[in-house]
């Protein structure tokens, strides 16, 4: 149990604390997780965060990575969706880190959504919460938003057809609250709610209502067809009622319980229990203010060695204080490392 | 056709070509291109690739192409020909997505037999070969190469289901398929003339052998030269140096003599090339390769003994050792070249090595990636030409 985690997520931090913890993870790993221990085999204690060695996020496409510890029990696995052509990355989850994921993530979006229970409607089916075993990241970003839900709605009646949106299910809601919760993969909730054509009884149901809709997943797809945060938000926030507000969060499998909202200025902010670095793809040096990979690290991560993975996520750390008045460290997400054209005649 | 012989001899005897322009002439013409080359370079092509174009257009190279395959040239008529050899007839060439060199390559190759060619370019690559045959026919002077590169050559990119394919197979004399086994199989089962032939060049694999003894400074360099231009990609990059009769120590110091070389160098790979360097050299340890990357992450090299499990990753060059039957045991079932940097490659141990195996090329390490009219254990630009038979 990270001590961390006992204060507000972006109050100032005990760096020394966050170090020490972070030096007996590393050492958690390297004695529970044979891959780790290989790729991690020096015994030392690092002085800075910067020191602290990192996996490579492309790891957990190809290897298992698993920490065996004492009473460690096994959830379900989580895997990623597979868009690189690699396969999916699979973590596998321990009931001790998803106890500390959960207190994470409601920490970290109840400072943006507030602590006020309400209805979540999920932009996804409810299917894949039935597959033995797993879990889709897609699910597992929606269910992060679980601790602030009264009730749950999966709203797609096909996970793959945005179209197969049942507005039946927005109305009742609708009837039945003046706020609620609306989670969506980026791409899907602009397909499926954004960009739809809402029927007109169901947009004269929404009118006025407080909804607080909340995404992830990444703005690629959309910036192929020039769709833009502001009218990505502009048709989601049609006729709602003023306090409602669209909250878009990054996060990825491999940093399962962390995730990083966009605030009121723009900056993604590291909670107490994590950091963000950005390293140069090259030097691999830590960098300030210049585009660099980002490396994710937390303090929540037991029972797979997730807790400093090296991104291929571009992003630059900003310096000084950010208006929000969140602490923590502040970044931009800048997309992702551009693909390079591999040539040859093999298979590789 | 005019009567515009060439003529050769083996050590058979004499054989004529029969050609529509005198092979030294098409020779001849293809050499004020070096001049346009050497001043400008397309887009499309890097400079590694079109430096090779360059050099392989040279006359020496081309006239090596015509003495490899039927024997020196002849200054004069010989008194008995034995053999008169003609252009086939038209030529179809499928070319693959990611090694579209192959398809200049061909095309320079083949514009010595001057069949005429219709091409298959790769869907998704970049497509060399048409950017290679307007840049020639917009720089080279009147002349017979220049029309037969705008008239002869068709260069065209569809999809693997289109009936295009089935119209090459038909009309070909000559099919040359660059690509997958099920690409090739897919091809090969259209219906084509009965007394055409045809060329499958499939997925393939190679390696270096090297005897610690021959390893100098200039060796690793070519290693590096020959390494970085495909990685692991092509089908004659070396996805691992074996030392044979090599050593855990040896093999770990030609690592970091590499990387020594690497150190020197001023180059920053693409980002994503990089990033997966970190990635390759941190996979290579967790699975017990003694891994690192070279400066600015360029190159994943990782040390260790022959059955640990290989990297599959972009950059990655495996160091091992083995005797030289254990590197024959070990031998892919789709080897192609082995690069060799040996102290006596003229040893009959080597011969009686490759007879034992697979191994279609076995060259010096800096011929790996050349091309030429043999490949893959067949004499396939000989046999754009048909042979007659002159009674003796």
């Amino acid at each position: 149990m990270s001590e961390l985690l006992k204060q507000p997520p972006y109050a100032m931090r005990d760096d020394e604390l966050f170090l020490r913890e972070m030096n007996a993870l590393v050492e958690h790993h390297r004695r529970g997780c044979t891959d780790y221990g290989r790729i991690i085999d020096h015994d030392t204690s690092y002085t800075t965060i910067e020191d602290i060695p990192f996996l490579h996020v492309g790891l957990f496409k190809r290897l298992r990575l698993e920490t065996k510890f004492g009473g460690m029990k096994k959830l379900r696995l989580l895997k990623s969706s597979s868009t690189t052509g690699d396969g999916p990355s699979m973590v596998q989850l321990d009931e001790s880190s998803s106890k500390l994921q959960e207190e994470s993530t409601t920490a970290i979006l109840q400072s943006f959504l507030g602590n006020k229970k309400r209805p979540l409607l999920i932009v996804d089916g409810a299917k894949s919460l039935r597959s033995r075993g797993e879990l889709s990241a897609r699910l597992a970003a929606a269910l992060t938003l679980k601790p602030l839900a009264s009730d749950l709605f999966f709203l797609l009646k096909d996970p793959e057809d945005p179209a197969s949106l049942d507005w039946k299910v927005v109305e009742k809601v609708a009837a039945d609250h003046d706020e609620f919760l609306v989670y969506g993969f980026t791409w899907i909730l602009w397909l499926a709610w954004a960009a739809a054509k809402i029927p007109s009884d169901i947009k004269a149901a929404l009118r006025g209502k407080r909804i607080h809709f909340v995404h992830s997943g990444g703005w690629k797809k959309l910036e192929s067809i020039r769709v833009d945060r502001r009218k990505f938000d502009g048709a989601l926030m049609h006729n709602l009622h003023v306090e409602s507000k669209v909250v878009d969060f990054y996060g990825l499998v491999e940093q399962v319980g962390v995730i990083y909202p966009m605030c009121e200025h723009g900056y993604r902010h590291a909670p107490a229990w994590a950091e963000v670095l950005a390293r140069d793809p090259y030097s691999l040096k830590s960098l300030t203010g210049q585009t660099g990979q980002l490396q994710l690290l937390n303090l929540l991560s037991m029972g797979a060695p997730c807790h400093s993975v090296l991104t291929e996520d571009l992003g630059v750390i900003e310096p000084g204080s950010c208006p929000c008045g969140r602490l923590g460290t502040r970044f931009h997400l800048q997309g992702r490392v551009p693909k390079s054209e591999i040539r040859g005649c093999a298979n590789v | 056709m005019s009567d515009a012989f060439l003529y050769t001899a083996n050590g058979e005897g004499a054989s004529a070509i029969a050609m529509p322009t005198p092979l030294p002439e098409i020779i001849g013409q293809w050499q004020p291109m070096r001049l346009a080359m050497a001043r400008e370079t397309p887009p499309e092509f890097t400079r590694d690739e079109w430096a090779y174009l360059l050099a392989f257009i040279d006359a020496d190279n081309l006239t090596s192409v015509i003495e490899q395959t039927f024997g020196p040239i002849l200054t004069k008529t010989p008194p008995k020909i034995l053999k008169l050899y003609r252009p086939r007839g038209s030529c179809a060439l499928w070319l693959p997505n990611n090694v579209n060199l192959l398809g200049p390559l061909s095309l320079i190759l083949l514009s010595l037999s001057t069949n005429p060619v219709r091409v298959k370019a790769g869907s998704t690559g970049r497509n060399l070969s048409s950017a290679f045959v307007d840049f020639c026919v917009q720089h080279l002077p009147e002349g017979s190469l220049r029309r037969y590169l705008g008239k002869e050559i068709d260069v065209q990119s569809f999809d693997r289901d289109s009936k295009k394919h089935q119209d090459m197979t038909q009309e070909a004399q000559v099919r040359i398929i660059f690509g997958s086994d099920l690409a090739a199989e897919a091809i090969e089962s259209l219906p084509h003339p009965p007394t055409s032939i045809g060329f499958s060049f499939v997925d393939r694999q190679s390696e270096s052998w090297f005897e610690n003894e021959a390893v100098s400074d200039e060796c690793l360099e070519t290693l590096f030269k020959v390494f970085r231009i495909y990685g692991r990609a092509g089908c004659t990059s070396p996805r691992r140096v074996v030392l044979i009769d090599g050593n855990k120590k040896q093999a770990l110091d030609l690592r970091d003599r590499l990387a020594k070389y690497c150190s020197r160098r001023e180059v920053l790979p693409q980002p994503a090339i990089a990033s997966n360097n970190v990635m390759a050299a941190q996979l290579a340890k967790a699975r017990g390769w003694n891994a690192m990357t070279t400066k600015n992450n360029e190159l994943t090299l990782a040390a260790g003994p022959s059955n640990l499990m290989p990297i599959e990753e972009h950059m990655t060059l495996h160091v091992t050792w083995a005797t030289l039957e254990e590197a024959l045991i070990e031998l892919p079932e789709n080897i192609q070249t082995i690069g060799h940097v040996l102290k006596h490659s003229s040893d009959p141990k080597w011969l009686s090595a490759i007879s034992r195996s697979r191994i279609k090329r076995f060259v010096p390490l800096a011929r790996m990636h050349h091309f030429g009219p043999e490949w893959d254990g067949f004499e396939f630009w000989r046999s754009t030409f048909e042979v007659v038979e002159i009674a003796r």
